[in-house]
């Protein structure tokens, strides 16, 4: 599993993970991308088009930082994910915390609101 | 140096230095044989005049295997001043079975014995798992080298050149049984590992009987009701069930705690607990809207140790043959109505259960024909890596419930057969629950 820093600035953070979202791949990114999501508390642009699968642990660090960010009003934007892995994000109802973007400028513009 | 020696100390130093001046001769003999006798009178100044040092008790017990008597007699001096017990072999075979009693730390052998040279009894000890950590030290000759060398290659931890240097029998020693005792504390930790993963698979052992014994009885009347529950390797999540709420409603649910565990077990049969004694405040059992959304104010993540669960929860009213079901992040069920061999995804929207507080679950309905077949699972039925790398879908094992044969019950032995065949191992990942009811 990898996490992939595009930018972070005052505004929003960029990111990109790619890889296998299961329980060992948690383990090797999580401190990191609570790091640079829930802790920096700015909009999270992520871009999970490079991930092949995900599992429920991986659901729990999404849903982790979108509810951190909420409480400061900010948001946590997933982008281009893979067709089965948009099907477990929409089966987890996730949704109503998670913007789920497959269109890059949409998703960039609501990253800088 | 010149305290006085005790008297038995002086007469068997007197009775040695007679037996010395025979084994060693005197400035007359030989070259070699002069290098010897200088040597060992040094060693026997040594061995006499040094005070005794086996202060501290024992240090190891070496066994000291050489047919030269003299030779041996001084090196036992010299290792019991050190404070080790010191035993001793004539000849290999007998060496062989003194190690393989145990107790012995450190062996001391001569290259050339009787019986059993140096390289048979170390390609015999190296074979035998009871003698193979024992660190053995080659006495030798140097005319030896050569044996010495096939020797060490042979798996000898040291080699001493005979006639023996003290400094260097000290050090060699020392530096021997060092790495003997870390070899030991390995071991005894390598023990002590393998006992403790011993305890927790009996201890996952008991817990997967403990939550077997939550699971119903397969159900027979007015419908029939079975499951299959494989748990991964080391306790996951799962939990499942179904019980008659009144005469009318028959309600039937999975859940499937993230993440995999003891944590994760503890936590699934706590709700499973819940659910089977309908002890959510405010409630309304018949009511997948309400149970959902109790549940998920009754155990929020950050209460439970950061974890989520997802949960499909249905009523089946039997009067009006209607199923009402809710989600909580939890796959759909599958409904095959009769003769058709494309299910309906029985989904409903709603997040995972302690995910967010206040959150909603929308309950959806649908009529249940006579024939029917609900299937309930988790995802550990159908996200299977297959061994091209690719993740076997929710469609696919749709497919394969699909494929079951119409006009006979259901066969939950052959889908599970099928589900280890796509696994390509009888070990799970993750678990696999899967509840088939035909109406």
């Amino acid at each position: 599993m990898e996490l992939k820093v595009i930018s972070a600035d005052d505004v929003y953070t960029h990111l990109a993970l790619s890889g296998k979202l299961d329980i060992l791949g948690v383990g090797e990114i999580e401190n990191k991308f609570i790091g640079y999501t829930a802790a920096r508390k700015k909009n999270a642009l992520v871009d999970i088009s490079g991930i092949t699968f995900m599992g429920s642990m991986g659901l729990r660090i999404f849903l982790s930082a979108a509810r951190s960010l909420a409480l400061e009003k900010k948001s946590l934007i997933l982008l281009n994910p893979q067709p089965l892995v948009k099907e477990v994000l929409e089966a987890s109802g996730i949704e109503d915390l998670v913007v789920i973007e497959d269109n890059a400028e949409s998703a960039l513009a609501k990253a800088k609101a | 140096m010149e305290s006085a020696p005790e008297p038995k100390r002086a007469r068997s130093a007197a009775s040695t230095r007679a037996h010395l001046d025979k084994v060693f001769g005197t400035a007359e003999t030989a070259p070699a044989q002069r290098l010897r006798s200088a040597v060992g009178r040094q060693l026997f100044e040594y061995v006499l005049e040094k005070p005794s040092a086996a202060q501290a008790g024992p240090q190891g017990r070496i066994l000291v295997v050489d047919h030269d008597h003299l030779s041996r007699d001084i090196l036992a001096r010299n290792l019991q001043r050190e404070g080790y017990v010191v035993e001793f072999e004539d000849d290999g075979p007998r060496a062989l079975a003194r190690l393989s009693e145990g107790n012995i730390d450190l062996a001391l052998w001569e290259v050339q014995l009787p019986g059993l040279n140096g390289l048979d009894m170390l390609n015999q000890a190296r074979q035998d798992p009871l003698l193979r950590h024992i660190p053995v030290v080659l006495l030798s000759e140097v005319k030896n080298v050569d044996m010495v060398i096939r020797c060490i290659e042979a798996g000898a931890d040291d080699y001493l050149p005979k006639p023996f240097n003290p400094a260097l029998l000290k050090a060699r020693i020392r530096a021997s049984m060092e790495r003997k005792n870390l070899r030991d504390q390995e071991q005894r930790l390598l023990a002590q590992i393998k006992a403790h993963q011993e305890r927790l698979r009996i201890e996952l052992a008991e817990a997967t009987t403990y939550l077997m014994s939550l699971l119903p009885q397969p159900l027979r009347e007015p419908f029939t009701a079975n499951w299959r529950f494989i748990p991964s390797s080391e306790l996951g999540g799962d939990c499942f069930g179904y019980h008659w709420i009144d005469e009318d409603h028959f309600a039937l649910y999975l859940l499937d705690v993230c993440g995999h565990g003891v944590g994760a077990a503890l936590l699934s049969v706590t709700v499973l607990n819940v659910l089977r004694s309908q002890a959510l405040t405010g409630a309304d059992f018949r009511n997948p809207s309400e149970v959902l959304g109790a549940a998920n104010q009754a155990f929020p993540m950050e209460r439970q140790n950061d974890r989520y669960f997802t949960l499909w929860y249905g009523v089946y009213q039997r009067s009006t043959r209607k199923l009402t079901y809710g989600s909580g992040g939890h796959p759909p069920a599958l409904l095959f109505e009769p003769g058709a061999i494309t299910a309906k995804k029985l989904a409903a929207r709603g997040m995972m259960v302690g995910g967010m507080p206040n959150s909603r679950y929308p309950s959806q309905s649908c009529e249940i024909l006579p024939g029917s077949r609900l299937f309930l699972f988790c995802d550990g039925a159908y996200e299977i890596t297959l061994p091209d790398g690719r993740i076997y879908t929710l469609g696919e094992f749709a497919s394969l419930l699909g494929q079951l044969p119409a006009d006979a019950p259901v066969d939950l032995d052959a889908v599970v057969a099928q589900i280890r065949q796509l696994r390509g191992s009888s070990e799970l990942e993750d678990d696999l629950s899967l509840i088939a009811i035909q109406f």
